[in-house]
């Protein structure tokens, strides 16, 4: 293997490199993907340009308007950061199901979401809390909702020169909570058999069901989000079985594949049963 | 008889080394004007090579020299000490290619990107033909043949049929009378999968060749002396012109008693005239390395409606992949369990396939046969309402018990094993719902192979230990507190270097839990020699009988006279004046009768019926040791197998796809970690054998019967029986499924 290793200084020179050379450029940043990725000849790319050089993509703000995470905020500090743990503790509890300690010391934010692996374990909770991407390229800025931020196994919708700033996500509701459930094998350094995120939030009074997102992770090209058994809950009292109910048609929406990780219809039967259990999980925590 | 040094949980000797990374591994070895090797590996499992053109390799700039299979000898070999010897194998692919990832030519280069650059500029002409991938696909009539030329083999016995290149099989009594005088009859097959040891360090060497042509292989290995007899044989080499140096071994568990690339390092190093290195990728390990190989056992059991065993018989195939090497002889031997069986008969064959060679994993061949062996007994148990511990207790062996194979049990722990799980609590009826609790009994050997030891006191009273006796798991301390025990001197004050094949003579390699048994005697004798050299010569200088002195604390004291009395280094300096010299004693053991070990198991579970996901709760074992030299690292064994174990029961397989491994990483093949590791139990029991301070092997025995023990407590808790191991999510989801209907 052999590249060529890029340091830009500000984020703008960063950009205009990687718009001049976009086939044969890559970003890295944690390093924990592409480092991999190269070793393996998975990819090849000429130049591999650091962007942890680069100021204003680290760091986390938290205000009325909500969270901001940059882009090269590891996932060790989203697991640990307090605000997090307090405002959006389903984005710490997915943050610690990654890898180890010593790859969430390396991992990004960023890098887990433009890696786009269908399984990326933020992805979920992201889209179940309604995130959204700061992208900003050489055409200038523009935002895009965390669950089109995908195209593809190992594709997002970030053009020539883009690069992916900063993950918004809107301030949280009085009375929601989430939960994000990942099926592996192992405890720890582990990819997602199957993930599911849900975020649910309950009318001011009683137990009906205001709002909720449901994504799932590893059961379709992209970390998707599962409209359908939504609509089932959203404005219910959520029974068990109108959880079962959503988890079967979350199950519909799934098109998992069958690889050396599981089968499509293993897959499939747990996207029903995570989701119900997500779903009934966030619940009762948004109750409390 | 009460002692000072042995029997006491003494920390590893060569831990701090390893912690702070000062010990020496196969990769460290770096020697001035070095070149990296890499091998061509097969892309097909089973191919004719037409033909192999390295010339525009060779013209890479950087590349030092390029071989194939014609860079040696034409012959096929075989490792005796592993038997049969069944003479299949070549060091590298010639006419055809028989598994995916087989090498077929090999680089050294200046550096590895030029030498993976120049195996690329390596045009190879393959011709693919069909192949038999799992052992129904070999065992059909017309199967392709994986060796057609088998029957001309050197080596190759009666019968050697289609793909199965070896029979081993034993009796006794009539099962067929045995099943008609049974109340019940059970029948049932299992399969378990190929298995990489996952040892952390992968293989690694440097091969160098002096300017007389004597050739020098530093290399990561459990056998030196067999990698030199290997090496002479492919090379046609003296064996006096190789000398193999063995490095510390960062994990082995039976995967490094092979020969691997060193034959082709030290002819890359021959070719290029300067020091080659090789080391494995992780790929590279899964591929053409020596894992467990994959079983199918057939087990039809008769009992009485008390449980009592009546006939048993067993069938068990070994897929030893590409070529021989799968331990199909402990089939045969622990395949009907440590029971007493009037009718009883065992036959395992060893069938080729079109995968990676199978070789030896921590008790070879005994935790595959034991999943078979000991989930029936508790289907047995379950079946007739009987307590799964009760229907042991009432079979185990006992002194004068004799096995299928004949051998006749003296004293052993078996039962004391059972009465331990049961006594400390780990075996009990209470449990909670959606928990479940499993039972498995296991066996497995002391091996005996001969072993060289050297002691030697220095002038400043340090004692010198040499020993051809490779330490994979930190033996080399127990082995230090047998000779403190003897010398009557501090552990601190031994020295242990790892001495090559050139400095020791001839040792045999590190398998079957041997090393403090066959080691521990040449020890002990190398120290009893020595001792007599001391306490002969001190008796001259003090005037005295040497039977009125005795050793303690570095010192040679007269019995009952703390006065008189001389260090062992006055002893050493003494002796370069007389005729006796230098201190020197000898320990130089040949093969011990094997001495049998028994472990008892318990394994508690819960499982997610609904994700299928099984957490292992907790772990407790009881095994025989004989006597625990250091009882820290026997816990440390017992404990280490319950986790190797436990891998083996819930997540490790080498996934193939048409003979190629899909998960040839740590990423896809799993293995557990530390934080699915759970909490272990272990109970030493003591029951002596006839080997030195009545040791018993002990590091292989705690991974026989983990896998049973998981197995069975999945189906205590959620009422499925798992008959194909790893017990993943996905089966127990696909079991429950079924018997819901």
């Amino acid at each position: 293997m052999r590249f060529e290793f890029v340091q830009p200084s500000a984020l703008q020179e960063a950009m205009q490199f990687l718009a001049s050379h976009q086939d044969e450029a890559a970003i890295l940043a944690g390093g924990t993907d592409i480092l991999v990725q190269v070793k393996q000849k998975k990819r090849l790319p000429k130049y591999l340009v650091n962007i942890k050089g680069v100021s204003g993509l680290d760091g986390i703000t938290y205000n009325g308007q909500g969270l901001r995470l940059g882009a090269l905020t590891t996932i060790r500090t989203i697991e640990t950061s307090p605000i997090i743990k307090e405002k959006y503790p389903v984005l710490a509890e997915a943050a610690a199901t990654i890898g180890s300690v010593q790859v969430r010391n390396r991992g990004t934010l960023g890098g887990n979401l433009c890696n786009a692996s269908p399984a990326a374990d933020m992805a979920a909770p992201l889209i179940a809390l309604g995130a959204t991407a700061r992208i900003l390229g050489p055409q200038g800025e523009r935002t895009v909702s965390m669950e089109e931020f995908f195209a593809g196994p190992g594709k997002t919708v970030l053009g020539p020169g883009e690069v992916l700033a900063e993950v918004a996500v809107p301030p949280p509701s009085p009375r929601s909570a989430g939960a994000y459930i990942k099926l592996g094998p192992r405890k720890a350094m582990d990819i997602a058999v199957v993930g599911v995120a849900a975020v649910v939030t309950l009318e001011s009074q009683g137990d009906r069901c205001r709002d909720v997102r449901i994504a799932l992770g590893s059961v379709a090209p992209i970390p998707l989000r599962a409209k359908k058994a939504e609509t089932v809950l959203r404005g219910q009292v959520v029974s068990y079985d109108l959880a079962v109910t959503a988890g079967h048609k979350a199950m519909e929406e799934a098109s998992p594949i069958t690889d050396i990780r599981g089968s499509a219809e293993y897959r499939r039967d747990m996207v029903g049963v995570l989701t119900r259990r997500a779903v009934l999980r966030a619940l009762e925590a948004a109750r409390t | 008889m009460a002692f000072s040094v042995v029997g006491k949980g003494l920390p590893r000797i060569d831990g701090a080394s390893k912690v702070r990374g000062g010990a020496v591994f196969g990769a460290d070895v770096k020697l001035p004007g070095m070149l990296i090797g890499v091998f061509l590996p097969s892309p097909h499992a089973h191919a004719r090579i037409r033909h192999i053109d390295t010339y525009r390799a060779e013209g890479l700039p950087g590349v030092k020299g390029v071989v194939t299979a014609q860079d040696a000898p034409s012959l096929r070999y075989c490792t005796p000490a592993y038997g049969p010897s069944l003479c299949d194998r070549t060091f590298m692919a010639r006419s055809k290619v028989r598994y995916f990832g087989e090498p077929v030519a090999a680089v050294a280069a200046v550096d590895e990107e030029t030498a993976r650059e120049a195996l690329s500029l390596i045009a190879v002409e393959y011709e693919e033909i069909p192949a038999a991938f799992t052992i129904p696909d070999a065992l059909l009539p017309d199967a392709p043949l994986v060796h057609e030329e088998l029957l001309s083999y050197q080596g190759v016995g009666r019968e050697a049929r289609g793909n199965i290149y070896l029979q081993r099989s034993a009796a006794r009594g009539d099962v067929s009378r045995g099943f008609t005088e049974s109340d019940f009859v059970f029948e049932h097959t299992f399969a378990t999968p190929m298995v990489h040891q996952s040892y952390v360090e992968p293989h690694a060497m440097v091969a160098a060749v002096d300017d007389a042509g004597r050739a020098t292989v530093w290399t990561t290995t459990q056998a030196p002396f067999n990698i030199r007899s290997d090496l002479a044989t492919i090379l046609q080499m003296p064996l006096s012109q190789i000398r193999v140096v063995p490095l510390e071994v960062g994990g082995g568990f039976g995967g490094k008693l092979f020969t691997t690339l060193e034959p082709i390092c030290l002819l890359l190093a021959r070719k290029a005239r300067r020091p080659v290195r090789m080391v494995m990728s992780r790929e590279e390990e899964f591929l053409i390395a020596r894992p467990r190989a994959a079983v199918t056992a057939r087990l039809k059991t008769g009992v009485k409606r008390d449980g009592t065993l009546v006939a048993r018989e067993g069938e068990f195939y070994f897929d030893t992949g590409a070529y021989q090497g799968a331990p199909v002889s402990f089939g045969v031997r622990f395949g009907l369990g440590p029971y007493r069986i009037p009718n009883a008969k065992a036959d395992a064959y060893g069938v080729y396939t079109n995968k990676v060679s199978a070789g030896y994993f921590r008790a070879p061949g005994a935790p595959q046969v034991t999943f078979a062996s000991e989930s029936q007994m508790d289907i047995i148990a379950r079946e007739l309402g009987i307590d799964p511990w009760e229907v042991r207790w009432k079979n185990a062996w006992e002194e004068g018990d004799e096995s299928v194979t004949g051998e006749r049990m003296g004293r052993i722990g078996l039962k004391k094993t059972l009465e331990e799980v049961r006594r400390r609590g780990m075996w009990r009826a209470d449990r909670e719902v959606g928990r479940g609790r499993g039972l498995a009994c296991g066996q497995w050997y002391t091996g005996g192979g001969a072993t060289s030891a050297c002691v030697t006191i220095y002038e400043d009273g340090t004692v010198g230990l040499l020993t051809g006796a490779i330490d994979i798991t930190g033996s080399r301390t127990g082995l230090v507190q047998i000779l403190a025990e003897e010398l009557g001197v501090a552990p601190e004050r031994i020295v242990v270097p790892v001495p090559d094949t050139d400095t020791i003579p001839w040792t045999g390699e590190t398998s079957g839990s041997r090393i403090t048994y066959g080691g521990g005697a040449a020890v002990l004798q190398a120290a009893r020699d020595v001792k007599g050299q001391i306490l002969g010569l001190v008796a001259e200088k003090l005037e005295v009988s040497a039977e009125d002195l005795e050793l303690g604390g570095g010192r040679v004291y007269v019995k009952g006279s703390r006065e008189k009395s001389l260090s062992l280094g006055e002893v050493a300096l003494a002796a370069q004046g007389t005729k006796v010299g230098a201190l020197l004693g000898w320990g130089v053991v040949g093969r011990l009768s094997p001495a049998p070990v028994f472990a008892t198991q318990v394994a508690e579970v819960q499982v997610d019926a609904e994700t299928g996901q099984v957490e292992v709760l907790k772990l407790g074992g009881a095994q025989d040791v004989g006597f625990a030299v250091n009882p820290l690292s026997v816990a440390g064994q017992m404990e280490g197998g319950m986790a190797q174990g436990m891998g083996y029961g819930i997540m490790e397989a080498m996934i193939f796809f048409r003979g190629k491994v899909e998960n040839p990483n740590f990423a896809d093949g799993k293995v557990p970690t530390a934080a699915d590791v759970p909490s272990m139990a272990t109970a030493i029991v003591e029951e002596p054998s006839d080997g030195p301070l009545g040791v018993r092997g002990v590091g292989e025995m705690p991974i026989v019967p983990t896998a049973a023990a998981i197995a069975n407590a999945i189906h205590d808790a959620a009422g499925v029986r798992i008959r194909e191991l790893p017990v993943t999510p996905e089966r127990v989801v696909a079991a429950v499924k079924e018997k819901r209907g």
